[in-house]
């Protein structure tokens, strides 16, 4: 599955497009950073609230394909300006990270 | 320079989590037995206990540095310095505005007490002081230098640090001065902060017995609250010194 057919099957709000051809392979939930760092695998597509600038830096560091900021929540343009720098694709859900770790689930995403 | 005995992270009653024999007397006491001369009363999120702490520290020969330990949206603890009181007021005031109004249930998170200078109870905060502000680190950040204050991350070796919440510091966010809770873990921190920060190691007291014996000294020209902040600054050769 790649990164443009998660965008697809979620129909969410795309705040950056990045590279949408990147493969998903898993996926994640958390707003600790350090946590995500020590536990997300490379290729996932991870669900969190968190949108300090660092989320970027922590999603290049791993690896992650896709960021899905939950709750309706938004980045501020420098976080949105630093993750098109990185060609990593952002978006909106104004489900919480419970339902979105659910859709991504259902998608065959393990 | 002077070398003065510091510990600036200190709770009284008004912290839900801290105990509510932590009174400005009681307080004073143990510092003052301990050594310690220069302090702060840090409590989570607001500053009403700070003018009794400081009257009590006064008596007993301790400089007050008018503080407060902000909690930021992404729930990182930053500790806050001020050279005045004013200008703790306006931080206060521009972080309760900023501030999520849960009416704390003092069963369930704890009491949260304002007292006078003579240890006794006042009155009750009414909003829950555990909850994260909407202020981002760097708008609290801003806040706090704007009013010519200084800020100090929290034990990044432990939960609710910069480090732990945020997973890293970048060098656009670097700071002078970071508070670690062990100071064994200052080698293993300082390897992941870019620059060549100082550290402080503050008792973190919630409770009279965790008032400790003193871990650094400031290296300051004089015993003011305005040589204090150029040491957490770490400029014109004032700063910290562990012991």
């Amino acid at each position: 599955m790649t990164v443009h057919d998660v965008i697809e099957s979620l129909g969410v709000e795309v705040a950056v497009d990045g590279d949408t051809t990147r493969l998903v392979t898993s996926g994640y939930a958390c707003d600790l950073l350090s946590e995500v760092i020590a536990k997300a695998a490379p290729g996932s597509a991870w669900a969190t609230i968190q949108t300090h600038i660092n989320v970027i830096a922590v999603a290049a560091m791993v690896g992650i394909s896709i960021v899905i900021v939950c709750e309706g929540r938004t980045c501020e343009s420098d976080v949105v300006k630093r993750a098109a720098k990185e060609h990593l694709t952002i978006l909106y859900s104004r489900d919480s990270a419970y339902i979105v770790s659910g859709k991504l689930y259902a998608l065959g995403l393990r | 320079m002077l070398e003065v005995a510091g510990d600036l992270h200190l709770h009284s009653c008004l912290s839900p989590c801290a105990d509510i024999t932590m009174l400005p007397g009681e307080v004073a006491g143990r510092l003052a037995a301990r050594g310690i001369r220069v302090a702060s009363l840090t409590d989570h999120n607001a500053a009403c206990n700070v003018p009794a702490f400081q009257r009590a520290f006064q008596r007993a020969g301790i400089l007050l540095v008018p503080g407060m330990e902000a909690t930021t949206a992404e729930e990182v603890h930053l500790l806050c310095y001020f050279e005045t009181m004013d200008a703790l007021w306006k931080f206060s005031r521009r972080l309760l505005a900023s501030y999520p109004r849960i009416v704390n249930d003092p069963e369930r998170f704890g009491y949260q007490l304002v007292c006078n200078e003579r240890d006794e109870f006042v009155g009750q905060f009414p909003f829950l002081l555990s909850m994260a502000s909407l202020l981002s680190l760097e708008e609290l950040r801003g806040l706090v230098e704007q009013l010519g204050g200084v800020v100090v991350p929290s034990h990044l070796d432990r939960r609710y640090g910069l480090l732990y919440q945020l997973g890293m510091v970048t060098s656009d966010m670097e700071f002078p001065t970071y508070e670690v809770a062990h100071k064994v873990n200052i080698e293993r921190i300082a390897a992941q902060l870019p620059g060549h920060p100082q550290f402080v190691s503050n008792s973190d007291a919630h409770n009279l017995d965790s008032i400790s014996p003193p871990r650094y000294v400031f290296e300051i020209e004089e015993l003011s609250v305005h040589e204090v902040l150029v040491a957490l600054r770490h400029e014109n050769g004032r700063g910290v010194r562990l012991l």
